[in-house]
Formats: C-alpha cells, structure tokens, sequence
C-alpha cells in the first residue's frame, strides 16, 4: 500500500517526448532526378504495365564491388530493352498470360555497358538474382544488325527467368542423371566435348540447374531449326540424351506451368527474326 | 533504510526526464547541410556560363583532357582529347549529384571520360577488366571560386575543374579545337624530325607521340650520350600543355603552343617566343637513339622502299632456298634487335612452317665507333639457326665481313647500309 504513492509520483514524471521527426533525408525514398523522353518511354513500356524497374543509370551498389564496370552509353537502352520487350515479354504473354508473366518477371534490370572480366579468362554477360534482379552486360556492343550478339543476349534473359521458374516448381529429377561429367572447371572443354555427353552448350556442363536453363534458353532462342541443327551436329549418344532432356523440358512446361512449349518457341522464333 | 531506499528512487524518477539538450554547433543536422551541400554544388556546376575543363594524367602515362557542360535536367555535354571524334563532337549523356559517403558527381551514362575506365581492351585500349584505372564517379572535396576538386571514388583519380573561359569554350563548339587537332597530327606525320635551338646553341629533338601523348627532348650532353626530358601532355585549346614542367638549363616551359596562323608550334621562355624548328632529319644521329627510341629494325618478307637491287635479289633467293629446302618454310619477318647495353645484335629471322611460327636466331656482339659505324661478330648459335645457317649464309656473310651505317629512310624507316658494299643496302620498320 505504501508503494502505492511511490508509483503514482513515477508515474506522474514518466517520460513522454513526443517529437517530430521532420528532417529531408537525401535520397529517401529513392533517387530522384528530371525525368527525360527515356525514362517516360521506360515508364510507358516497363513500369506501368509490369512494374520492371530498369535501372541504366550506373549504380555502383547494383553491382560487383571489385570489379570494372562502365554505364551503358544511353542510345543503346531503347534498343535492348524494345528487343527484350518483344522477345521475351510477349511471348510469354501471349502463351502463358499476363498474370503469370507478372508474377514471375524479375522486377529490376540493371543496364551495363561493358562486359564483367572474370579472373577465370571467362566474361560475364549477365547474372541474376533471387528472382528479383537481372543484370545485363556489355550492352554498348549490343546491335540489331549483329544477329548472334543479340542471340546471346536474349539467352541470357530466358536462362535468367528459366531459373527463377524452376525455383518456384524444381524439374523433374530424372533430368539430372541423363548426362554425366558436371564440372565447375565447364570453360576447360569444348563444345563439342560437351554435345558429345548431351550437353547443349558448355555452360550446362556446370550444374544440372544450368543445364536446365541452358537447353530452355537454347530451344526457344535458336528456335526449333535452330536447335534441331544442334543435335544433329552431336555424335549419337549426346543426341539420343538431348533429346531425352527436350521431352522433359517440354513435358516440365505442360504439366507445371501449363504452357505449350512449341507455341512458345516458335513464337519467339518469329519475334526474333521479325526484329 | 527503506525510506531511504525510496527517496533516492522517488528522486531518480523525478530527475530521470530530462530532455536530451544537444544541439549541433553547425546549426542544422546532418541531413539539412547535406542537402544544402548538395543543392550548392549543383548550382555551382550548372551555373558556369562556359563550361568546366579538366585534365587527366592516367597512371600508365600519357594525359587527357576534356570540356564540359552541365545543364540543371541533369544532362552533361562533353568534348574530350582522347579521339578525333571527342575533339570534334560533343556526347550528350547524364549525370546526377548523390549523397554517398560524400555528397559525389556521377557520370552514370557513357561518354568520352569513360573510354578511360572501360575495362574492354577492344574499346580504347587499356588493361583488360581495369582500363587505365580512371574514375567516372568522384567525391566532391571542396569549391572555391572557379575550381571544383575532386577525388574518384573507386581509384582516387585526382580530378580538378576549372571554369571555361569563352574563348575555351567557343574552341570546342565551333569545331575549331577539333579541326586543330587534325592539323597538329598531320603536321607531326609531314614532319617527324623537329627540334628546339636555345641560345646556347644546342638543338633539341622534339618528339611528341599523340598516340601515347608523350612530349620528349633528345639531345647529345656535352659528353656525347643521349639525354631525355620527357613528360606526358594532354591538348588544350592553346596547344600541348605538359605534366611536369621541362627544365633545359636554365630555362623552363611547360606548353608547347601551337601557331594555328603559321601552322608551327612553338614555346615562350622568359616571355621569349621560341619556334620549333623543322629539319630534314633526325637531329640525334639514328645510332645515337638505338634503346631510346626504338630497339629493332624490322625487315619484311616483300620488298619496301630503301631496298637496293642487291639486297631485293638476295632475300628473293633466301626465300626460295628456303622453300625448296627440305624443311619447305616461308620467310617471315627478320628482326634486327639491338641490345644497346650489351652491345648485342640478335638476328631473329622468322619463318613459318605448316603454318605455325619458328624462329631462327643469331646472335652478334658489335663495336660502334663515335661515327656510328657499327662492326658486327657472329656469335655460336644452335637448334633452327644452324638448321638454315646455309640458306641465310648471303646475309650472314655480309654482316660478318662488312661494316655498317644505319640512316633514317622517309621519316618512318631504318635503313642498314654496307660500308665496304655500296650496293647493298636495305630497310625495315622501326620497333
């Protein structure tokens, strides 16, 4: 009873600060800056209907910390990103909805102009990361008239969201143990080492998952001539197995996502030649 | 005690609620000086009537400058040294202001500064995934007056500002200062041998290579051997300006101005105006700059200017010895590699068999007398060397046996020519 005075006196001189906390943090809220035709086209285009951000002014904290990179020179940004538009986004689009593509997109693209140089002799030409961010590079030596180097670059994008798809829902496991010879040191060996084991490339000799995305991307970038042209080119046993983990790929779409994989090739087959 | 207890405790409460009285001795917060910080360096950078220039020295050599503009839509406007297209054209792209560790200036789309950085060799050159360690991202460290100073954020690249005068920056917008650099490159090709005579008489080769943009003085001490004063430059719209400041003797510059009107460069020392002077040949002897300015004569498989009938004949014939030997190989190019130092010659002749390289290598010490007339022995050599020792034995043979002279031949090649045969003589490139 006696502590009863004792807490109402506490009470009583209990703190209580209120104070506005009303000062301009720079950059709070996320940079800023006078919006020019580009940044509306990219509104226009990426922002409002699939809420993409691309970020192709150079931002250090984007990217590796310990490595050279240079901004992509500005001209250079409608191009890669219309053919990106065209190439990636409506085909999905068009086979498997807009919801879908909504839901899945990587939401930031981060624009590079040069390569990334890797201590390994190799170069980087695009990573992505958590499902969330894309990041392209050598994008200054990008050109519509240079069929292979936009080839490569859209291989890139369809590898990048080919991950972020069987992250969500993991491929059937039979597709690791078609193959054997999955190696970190993939850069050592050559292409045709690679078919010859029912690789597609030399990168899919990396990792099963890399596997899977390298013959997504390849199938629906080199289309299906192009692809066919591809297995032709392997000895019979590397055929026999890529064909295996074509019915795979193809079956993984049907069943998971509900897409048809052909439509989808071929559509992005014309989207490309139509560039 | 209990009492006691509770009065500490009622007196705790009552002294516990103190507001906490700090305040800043600069007046405002943080965030409130950088943003005025912030608003200050973008009205100074796009308040410069004319432009800002800058000068870069990389540190592999060599230097760089560039004009430019900012306007307050955050887009910047830029010439530069560093192509003929940066001297001609401008490149419009962007920039922005942020506050990073320190309120800082980006250039965060691509323009001529960033030839400097791009870590691509096929771009400008440069070391691959570094370029040649030049910011495009920099850290304001003060304003005062007409200068910015700032330090790159990623390699320190010291970089300062300083307002454009309108005579500066009509030189860059009116294609004047690109059209000069034209004629200063054509002018240096039509005549590759220039030089300084002060009044002590001396004459001092002026090499200035725009490829490495290197400004060098040979001459000959007092004592006969080769001296350089070389230093690294970049182009201003008066003309080359320098690094270091070149010291001769008692006198010191640091431009090198070039007459638009009388297409000549020239220096002013002591406020003495000192032309530079054109001359048929190399001032320094051509033996005399043996490991200075170049270290090999390269002589090609076909024949070039400065070629007597003689030698033509001769590496024909070498060549189709060559061929019809049993090792069926194709003369290549023939280095004549001088180790100044070691007073050694390698002969290096390269040949290519099933289309991979050899080499063949044969090795001579030579004496030089003061004149230039070298002397050369031939030394033991083994392996591809022996092997065609026959084939090669007409050029061997006159190098043994003859004494030679060297010349520059057109500017751009080095000419060996037989003293005890005077129809035979020949050229090659210079490495």
């Amino acid at each position: 009873m006696k502590y009863l005075s004792i807490f109402l006196i506490m009470l009583l001189v209990a703190c209580s600060k209120t104070e506005h906390l009303d000062t301009d943090l720079p950059g709070l809220g996320g940079e800023t800056w006078v919006k020019g035709p580009l940044d509306f086209w990219l509104d226009t285009n990426f922002v409002y209907p699939y809420n993409i951000e691309v970020k192709y002014r150079f931002d250090r904290y984007e990217l590796s910390l310990n490595k050279d990179l240079v901004p992509i020179t500005e001209s250079q940004v409608t191009p890669v990103m219309s053919t990106i538009a065209k190439t990636w986004v409506q085909p999905y689009i068009d086979v498997a909805g807009a919801t879908f593509f909504k839901k899945y997109c990587q939401k930031q693209f981060v624009l590079v102009g040069s390569p990334q140089f890797n201590t390994n002799n190799t170069v980087t030409l695009g990573t992505a990361e958590g499902g969330r961010k894309v990041v392209l590079f050598d994008l200054n030596n990008f050109s519509l008239d240079n069929k292979p180097g936009v080839r490569e670059m859209l291989h890139t994008i369809h590898h990048e969201f080919a991950h972020i798809l069987h992250q969500t829902i993991m491929y059937p496991v039979e597709f690791k143990t078609i193959s054997t010879g999955y190696t970190g040191s993939w850069n050592d060996y050559t292409l045709d080492e690679a078919l010859e084991r029912g690789f597609v490339t030399q990168y899919a000799r990396s990792a099963p998952d890399e596997d899977f995305v390298e013959m997504v991307s390849t199938m629906l970038v080199e289309g299906k001539d192009g692809f066919d042209d591809i297995v032709a080119s392997a000895p019979d046993e590397g055929a026999a197995k890529l064909r295996q983990k074509e019915e795979i790929v193809v079956r993984y779409f049907k069943e998971n996502w509900n897409i048809d994989f052909y439509t989808l090739q071929t559509r992005t087959q014309n989207a490309i030649n139509n560039l | 005690m209990r009492t006691h207890i509770l009065y500490i405790l009622v007196l705790a409460c009552l002294l516990s609620c103190r507001k906490d009285k700090t305040t800043s001795i600069f007046g405002e917060t943080p965030d409130q000086r950088l943003e005025k910080a912030l608003a200050e360096y973008k009205s100074t950078l796009t308040g410069a009537t004319y432009g800002w220039k800058t000068a870069l020295f990389p540190r592999a050599g060599g230097g760089a400058s560039f004009f430019m503009t900012f306007d307050t839509a955050g887009r910047v406007t830029m010439y530069g040294d560093v192509t003929a297209d940066a001297a001609s054209t401008p490149e419009n792209s962007t920039w922005r202001l942020k506050a990073m560790q320190r309120p800082s200036l980006l250039f965060d789309t691509y323009t001529y500064l960033h030839l400097l950085a791009d870590p691509d060799p096929n771009v400008y050159g440069g070391v691959t995934g570094q370029g040649y360690y030049v910011d495009f991202e920099y850290a304001i460290d003060s304003v005062a007056n007409d200068t910015i100073k700032l330090t790159g954020i990623t390699y320190g690249t010291k970089m300062i500002l300083v307002k454009a005068t309108k005579a500066e920056h009509d030189a860059y917008t009116s294609g004047q200062f690109g059209e000069q650099l034209v004629d200063i490159e054509n002018y240096i090709a039509d005549f590759p041998w220039q030089y300084l005579q002060f009044p002590d008489g001396k004459k001092l080769q002026v090499s200035i290579n725009t490829a490495t943009k290197n400004f060098t003085l040979i001459y000959l001490d007092d004592a006969g051997k080769v001296q350089l004063l070389s230093t690294a430059f970049y182009f201003s719209t008066d003309g080359l300006y320098l690094q270091t400041p070149i010291t001769y003797g008692s006198y010191t510059f640091n431009e090198v101005f070039w007459d638009a009107d009388n297409q000549v460069f020239y220096i002013k020392v002591n406020g003495t105006r000192i032309d530079v002077q054109v001359a048929d040949t190399s001032i320094i002897p051509m033996h005399q700059l043996l490991g200075v300015s170049f270290t090999s004569i390269v002589v090609p498989p076909q024949s070039i200017p400065g070629w007597s009938a003689d030698f033509t004949n001769m590496w024909k014939s070498i060549a189709a010895s060559l061929k019809s030997g049993g090792y069926n190989l194709t003369l290549y190019y023939t280095y004549f590699t001088f180790d100044a130092a070691q007073q050694v010659m390698y002969l290096d002749v390269y040949i290519i068999q099933n289309n991979r390289l050899y080499l063949a290598e044969y090795p001579y010490t030579y004496t030089k007398t003061t004149a230039g007339v070298f002397n050369f022995t031939e030394q033991s050599y083994q392996g591809n060397a022996a092997l065609i020792a026959t084939d090669m034995a007409p050029l061997r043979d006159h190098l043994e046996n003859d004494h030679f002279t060297m010349d520059f031949f057109e500017g751009t090649l080095g000419q060996l020519k037989s003293v005890e045969d005077t129809g035979f003589y020949f050229t090659g490139y210079l490495e």
